[in-house]
């Protein structure tokens, strides 16, 4: 009997030692993924190159792609953002927070000065949400990957000297 | 009889009333149009500098604080590309006035952080360049205030950061870094206790704790001990009271009031030293800038504005003069201003590109001056 209670005991301990492990299993976001849903819908690039006002620095950083593609690999990730207007980014991650420096392509800086320049990525994890940042010129943006049901949730913060603001995006895996 | 006692009280009214102005009108310059308000602009202050590198200029003044008459430090937002031309004019390659003076705010380009930490002399020239710390700005847009606590004897110097995130504080020659708070480049949420988002700047206790307004990004207030542990923090996105939009600058007077210049909602907002909220002065346009005076009021900086409007701590509006312009004595956007113990004005133009001195006129009324907070006595070993 006593053998029996130590046992359930240390099941029960293995068992609540577990489940956070796997709670905090870090997901693999590798596939294509298709917007389904934004919020609040806006007008980013897929409706324009934006101007050179601050409504056009945020309107590059905040760039609401129609398609993404991840490839996840240990600690690289590359994040190509497609375009409603077909224009396309990549940007490389460094998963353990070192920066990576990316070109910018033409119209990658949205008509807006004060964010030309290369831009410096990094990432990490935090649990099991993927942090990507990201920074080009005066302007910055934080992404927030969740895997929900299969669905890739993406929380988008930015910032810019003229001001800031949060999408909320959710795409559904096509491969 | 009667008409010679009416023609007496009409004499003597006259004189009454024609006396006092004749008197004034006797010992007063002619014309001008008050528009420095109780102040002179002092010329040629700061000394035209040849620090920036060739081809570029100091871009964004963003804060200024006077610890003495001599010891003046400003906060440059680092230098940017002085244009060849500006409206089909040639602009000379040695030009050294203020980016604004070109007629295009001096924010409008991705600034080289250098040199942006400057302590000027009583005659404006730059006595020391803190260098050494420009690293801690790169990526950014450089620092968005510096100052002082009236209460510290070491007179420690905090530099707020907004786009890196961060918040310094530096010994007061400079050499030794002895507080960071924030991680650079990493903004967090409003209720994320380690991470601000774009915080924008800091006021103090008596006790050495200190609060942060948090920012052009966040919408709240934070309070520290005076080691830096974080202790509370209030404020979320709104309009009611205790809410905020832009929270841009915030300062205590000395009965541990919070005051918080609520920019986007035109407010002020009062607090006691624990986040309750007090009270709310409302229709006050783009409070850039909020200090507390020695004497007991509250002056603010409007960045629309370019006035200067002083309060007293009732919310009741006493006086307000400034002028917006390029020209000396002219202001576009003051975003932080000081007074050194001489009763001299300091402003920092984040859109002019640069610092100005102003000097109290001689017989101004003492009513229409800012008078700092006193520091502390500086420690001798200092």
């Amino acid at each position: 009997m006593r053998t029996a209670v130590m046992s359930a005991v240390a099941l029960a301990l293995a068992l609540h030692t577990a489940a956070p492990v796997e709670a905090q299993q870090q997901p693999n976001f590798s596939g294509t993924w298709k917007l389904m849903k934004q919020d609040p819908p806006t007008t980013g690039r897929g409706g324009g190159r934006g101007g050179g006002d601050d409504r056009g620095a945020l309107r590059a950083l905040e760039a609401t792609p129609v398609t993404v593609k991840i490839a996840q690999s240990g600690n690289d990730l590359t994040f190509e953002s497609t375009m409603s207007d077909g224009w396309v980014r990549t940007l490389q991650f460094k998963l353990d927070f070192a920066y990576t420096e990316n070109p910018l392509p033409p119209g990658g800086d949205g008509g807006e000065p004060r964010l030309n320049g290369a831009t410096k990525t990094r990432g990490r994890w935090m649990g099991n949400k993927l942090y990507l940042h990201l920074t080009q010129g005066l302007g910055q943006r934080r992404d927030i990957l969740t895997l929900n049901g299969g669905m890739l949730a993406i929380q988008r913060d930015y910032e810019t000297p003229g001001g800031s603001g949060t999408l909320y995006l959710t795409f559904t895996k096509v491969s | 009889m009667r008409s010679w006692i009416l023609a007496l009280s009409i004499v003597l009214g006259l004189g009454v009333a024609a006396g006092p102005s004749l008197a004034v009108m006797q010992g007063q310059e002619k014309g001008g149009d008050d528009y420095t308000g109780p102040y002179t602009v002092v010329p040629k202050w700061p000394v035209p500098s040849r620090l920036a590198k060739p081809g570029r200029i100091f871009g964004s003044t963003s804060g200024i604080w006077a610890e003495t008459p001599n010891r003046v430090y400003v906060s440059v937002r680092g230098e940017i590309i002085l244009p060849e031309t500006v409206n089909g004019r040639k602009v000379p390659p040695n030009f050294t006035g203020a980016f604004g003076a070109l007629g295009m705010q001096a924010t409008s380009q991705v600034p080289d952080m250098r040199n942006c930490i400057l302590i000027l002399d009583a005659s404006g020239n730059i006595v020391e360049a803190w260098t050494q710390w420009d690293q801690l700005f790169q990526d950014g847009r450089g620092p968005h205030q510096i100052i002082m606590s009236p209460y510290d004897p070491e007179r420690a110097v905090w530099v707020v950061d907004d786009m890196r995130h961060q918040v310094f504080k530096f010994s007061n020659d400079g050499k030794k870094l002895l507080l960071t708070l924030g991680e650079s480049g990493i903004f967090g949420d409003n209720d994320d206790p380690t991470h601000f988002r774009r915080p924008t700047d800091v006021a103090f206790l008596a006790d050495g704790s200190f609060f942060v307004s948090d920012g052009d990004g966040n919408t709240r207030v934070l309070k520290f001990d005076k080691n830096g542990k974080f202790l509370k923090m209030w404020g979320t996105k709104g309009t009611a009271p205790g809410q905020f939009d832009t929270p841009h600058a915030i300062a205590t007077d000395r009965n541990g009031r919070v005051y918080v210049a609520d920019r986007s909602n035109d407010r002020i907002q009062i607090f006691d030293a624990e986040g309750k909220f007090l009270d709310q002065w409302q229709n006050i346009r783009n409070p850039y800038t909020i200090r507390v005076s020695e004497d007991g009021f509250l002056w603010v900086s409007s960045g629309v504005l370019n006035e200067f409007l002083k309060y007293d701590l009732n919310g009741k509006l006493l006086y307000h003069w400034g002028t917006y312009g390029t020209a000396p004595g002219e202001m576009w956007s003051v975003h932080e201003f000081s007074a050194d113990s001489d009763g001299n004005l300091y402003v920092a133009e984040v859109f002019g590109g640069r610092a100005q001195k102003f000097a109290p006129r001689p017989g101004a009324d003492p009513a229409k001056i800012f008078r700092q907070q006193r520091l502390m006595p500086k420690n001798a070993s200092n």
